[in-house]
């Protein structure tokens, strides 16, 4: 059974990343390469997804492992912003890199929070 | 047969025969930066700066900007605008060759379409699936180390830090073009990618703010801290060694 919850969660992973590689890599495109728009696309909509999570199974563990910590957590990305964010600064684009880290906080919190509004009504 | 008339159907029109360019005397560097900045935010074909014939600090910086003649004359006003003070001068000259064939208009500049490939998806999904695997690992091995990971998440922390510092050290040989595209796909996008996360940081917070105040700031923004810090050194160290 472990093994199973195990097996999906990094098939789901797997899975988030792609996700995350055609989303992310087609609103780059979009919006051209000025700002990662793609990574804080990507981060806001999977902390949505996890807050929306939470509010639907906030006891459910096994759920919230598999779905959580694979297919969510392979979507998001960390080390993405941070690489972004210094090749921004790098670039003397100080004011768009500090706005690379505030905005992600400042679209990811809330998205989760109302995440967790919309789920818990569901 | 059919190939050959679709490549020819690819064929840009010709090139035209004379482009405007025009050469700015600036003062300094600042005014350099602005001007190009400028030039590659309205698509002009070219804006490449030189220092003059002393190559010292003191001798003059000199801006090229080369265009179709409609095009460089449209962003004239704009540039004498941006650096008032520069003399400009603009001379016609003839074509004789032009590479890539699209050159003149942004050929270089405009993003390539963005087309996943079926190859490309298989390997993000190897290293998604690898990079999950190792981050639930040292999850778990956080746990088992110490419950505080329960109440100060250190386990992802560490993660999403050790993640920065790789992600930075593949993203300079990248930058440096020693790694290959299959590479990137597996090890940036999918592994790296995978690996860290952000809606689990965003949740930690959050609810170790909840918590305790001191500790979720702590958290959130030693994260972000450690997380920038890491990547600094990743670039650094990267660039010492190659």
């Amino acid at each position: 059974m472990v093994a199973a919850e195990l097996a999906m969660t990094l098939i789901g992973a797997g899975v988030g990343a792609v996700l995350r590689y055609v989303i992310g890599g087609w609103v780059n495109h979009r919006m051209g390469p000025e700002f990662p728009w793609g990574t804080l696309a990507v981060n806001a909509l999977g902390c949505f997804g996890l807050g929306f999570l939470e509010g639907v199974a906030p006891e459910d563990r096994v759920l919230l492992f598999v779905l959580g910590s694979g297919v969510i957590a392979g979507f998001t990305t960390f080390s993405t912003l941070m690489l972004e964010t210094l090749n921004l600064a790098f670039a003397k684009e100080r004011d768009r890199a500090f706005f690379n880290i505030l905005g992600s906080l400042a679209l990811g919190i809330p998205a989760l929070s109302a995440g967790i509004y919309l789920g818990s009504g569901v | 047969m059919k190939k050959q008339d679709r490549r020819q159907e690819a064929q840009p029109a010709a090139p035209p025969r004379v482009v405007a360019q025009t050469t700015l005397r600036l003062r300094s560097e600042l005014e350099c930066e602005r001007a190009i900045r400028l030039a590659h935010r309205r698509g002009i074909a070219t804006a490449t700066a030189y220092r003059g014939p002393q190559g010292d600090e003191s001798s003059p910086i000199f801006v090229i900007v080369i265009d179709e003649v409609p095009a460089l004359e449209a962003f004239l006003p704009e540039l004498q605008e941006t650096v008032p003070e520069a003399p400009i001068s603009v001379i016609r000259e003839e074509v004789v060759h032009l590479a890539p064939p699209d050159f003149l208009r942004g050929g270089m500049l405009r993003p390539k379409p963005f087309r996943a490939q079926a190859g490309h998806l298989g390997w993000v999904f190897a290293g998604g699936t690898l990079g999950a695997g190792a981050r639930i690992l040292v999850e778990f091995g956080a746990r088992y180390v110490s419950p505080a990971q329960e109440v100060f998440p250190w386990g992802t922390m560490a993660v999403n830090v050790l993640g920065s510092f790789a992600i930075a050290i593949f993203g300079t040989l990248l930058f440096e073009r020693f790694m290959e595209e299959r590479e990137r796909m597996f090890w940036v996008l999918g592994f790296l990618g995978s690996f860290t996360t952000f809606s689990s940081y965003a949740l930690q917070t959050t609810e170790s703010w909840r918590n305790s105040v001191i500790l979720g700031g702590l958290y959130g923004g030693g994260s972000l801290f450690l997380g920038l810090l890491a990547a600094l050194l990743g670039i650094r160290i990267t660039r010492r060694a190659i």
